[in-house]
């Protein structure tokens, strides 16, 4: 199917975790379907779990074993999100990434 | 006037150019073979050395599942991104010394963690990829991705990190205990110290005050020497020339490099200032690239294996498959397993990795939609035979493998003789014969 035809794809982040960092390929984007993956370059186990800024955690991707790959779906508001490894003290130690979640930009021309 | 027919070229011609682009490049896309053994090696080599115009050809840009790709921020695109530069990329020289020069300098998104930075490092490359070794060495000294790789962000003059000054006499410039000595890669570390990484802002930098600024002693030479000066004094070492030179002769032919021959590439490399071009013309344009044509004995890597496949049958990237089916291969271009990049010829045959090789032979097979039902009984042994060899880009097959293609054209079908036999076997003895024309023994190498 073109890609004209497709509904908006969600907008997409990878996180690359290893001992003891969360990096991830951006920093900001729109509100609105999110998937987000989380690749475990790791030798520990890693999770990825994702913070509002009223400390509510919203979702959880659960384990990723050292080599995996984890993958969330996930619907963000516009607000401030701290996405973090939920594995014993690994949050502390600095697996931590910010995500700021924007309104989208409303196209008012023509493509 | 009608334009005149041009010859046929010769089967030799063929499977010299054929040879030719398999080796220095990733295959050649339909009609390039004829038009190149038309040309002769000599104007080949030239074409290949000195490229012009766009760096793609037309084709559509890489898809999954019908939207673009994401290489930034989706794990396995950035593998799909740079496959789509080998399937459409006309400057198949430069793309494929690219790849060369990724396994030289590897360096493993594994660690780096930032495709961006492994993608900006391709550029790096890319640009420099025939020019000047010492361009491409200093480039690679300031490349952020190898500074985070091989720990030169955040060397400090109190704590001095080895790892790059280790890998660059060992790997990259001198070769293996060739000329220097555990002395020499800790004053070079000290000399090496200074860049900076800004964890939180994702910055880079260099600090002075971090730098050791004192008198080292790296290679027989004393001075106050900084980074740019490690990459020149090895450089500079009577041991380096002979050693990248037999390096790159390696990526061309897995046959010794002969040592008159060596002596005159060394020699094309330091009187032209170490550029790489010279040394690619000499080795592109002797007499071992080209010879047994009928014994081809390099394994194609397993990237260029896929991106030969998709430029023979004129496809393009529409699946993330390839992603895993390279990992199944064990050549995941941007994760090398190592520094020393990818064991190279018969270490890419494996049992698994020759499955990979089958499976995604298949994968190709099924996008020329060779359907059941579409051809029909009229369709002779020699014109299946024919129709697939034009299918997959009329690859070269030895007399022996065309024997056993002809016997099995004849013998697939013989006794299918009912309608339903007739609907399923007729297209599968096609599809057969692509997938043994791309996937078989003589599609291994070149």
């Amino acid at each position: 199917m073109p890609a004209a035809h497709l509904p908006p794809p969600p907008a997409r982040m990878l996180v690359n975790a290893a001992e003891f960092l969360f990096n991830g390929s951006r920093k900001a984007g729109p509100s609105g379907k999110w998937q987000i993956q989380l690749r475990n370059n790791g030798q520990d186990v890693h999770d990825l779990g994702i913070r509002g800024a009223d400390g509510r955690v919203i979702a959880q991707m659960g384990v990723v074993d050292p080599g995996g790959l984890g993958t969330i779906a996930v619907r963000l508001t516009p607000g401030t999100y701290r996405l973090f490894c939920g594995v014993a003290d690994h949050e502390a130690l600095g697996m931590s990434w910010r995500l700021i979640v924007r309104v989208p930009k409303v196209r008012t021309t023509a493509p | 006037m009608s334009k005149p027919i041009a010859r046929p070229p010769s089967r030799v011609a063929r499977a010299k150019a054929e040879r030719l682009m398999w080796r220095a490049g990733f295959g050649a896309v339909p009609g390039d073979v004829d038009r190149l053994a038309r040309a002769g090696t000599t104007a080949a080599v030239h074409e290949l050395l000195f490229p012009r115009g766009p760096q793609l050809r037309k084709g559509p840009e890489p898809t999954v599942d019908g939207r673009p790709i994401d290489p930034v921020n989706v794990y396995g695109h950035d593998v799909l991104w740079w496959l789509d530069r080998m399937v459409r990329g006309r400057h198949q020289l430069v793309e494929r010394m690219t790849l060369n020069w990724h396994d030289h300098f590897a360096t493993s998104n594994d660690k780096v963690s930032d495709s961006k930075l492994m993608m900006q490092q391709y550029f790096t490359i890319r640009s420099r990829s025939l020019g000047s070794f010492r361009k491409l060495a200093l480039a690679i000294l300031n490349d952020h991705a190898m500074q985070r790789f091989l720990d030169l962000d955040n060397s400090d003059k109190d704590d001095p990190n080895e790892n790059f000054a280790r890998e660059f006499l060992e790997l990259f410039t001198l070769g293996v205990n060739n000329g220097y000595t555990e002395q020499d890669i800790r004053e070079a570390a000290r000399a090496l110290t200074g860049f900076t990484y800004d964890y939180n802002t994702k910055t880079f930098g260099y600090d002075p005050d971090r730098h050791d600024d004192g008198v080292k002693t790296i290679l027989g030479k004393s001075g106050r020497f900084k980074a740019s000066d490690v990459v020149n004094l090895a450089i500079n070492h009577p041991k380096h020339a002979p050693y990248l030179c037999k390096k790159l002769w390696g990526y061309f032919t897995p046959r010794p490099c002969p040592p008159g021959t060596l002596k005159k590439l060394v020699a094309a490399y330091t009187t032209s200032g170490t550029q790489i071009r010279p040394v690619l013309q000499m080795i592109l344009t002797h007499p071992a690239l080209l010879a047994d044509l009928g014994e081809p004995d390099q394994v194609k890597p397993p990237v260029v294996f896929v991106a030969g496949m998709l430029r023979k049958t004129n496809q393009f990237i529409t699946t993330d498959s390839w992603t895993w089916m390279l990992d199944n291969m064990g050549q995941r271009p941007f994760s090398p397993p190592n520094v020393s990049g990818w064991e190279q010829d018969e270490a890419w045959l494996t049992t698994a990795s020759v499955r990979a090789r089958y499976e995604a032979a298949s994968q190709t097979v099924r996008a020329l939609q060779i359907k059941d039902g579409t051809i029909t009984k009229t369709q002779t042994p020699a014109q299946a035979l024919s129709a697939a060899l034009r299918m997959t880009g009329r690859p070269w097959t030895s007399s022996q493998s065309r024997a056993a293609l002809s016997r099995y054209s004849r013998t697939s079908v013989a006794d299918k003789t009912a309608d339903w036999q007739q609907e399923h076997y007729w297209p599968e003895r096609l599809r057969v014969l692509c997938h043994m024309l791309l996937a078989g023994p003589d599609a291994q190498v070149s």
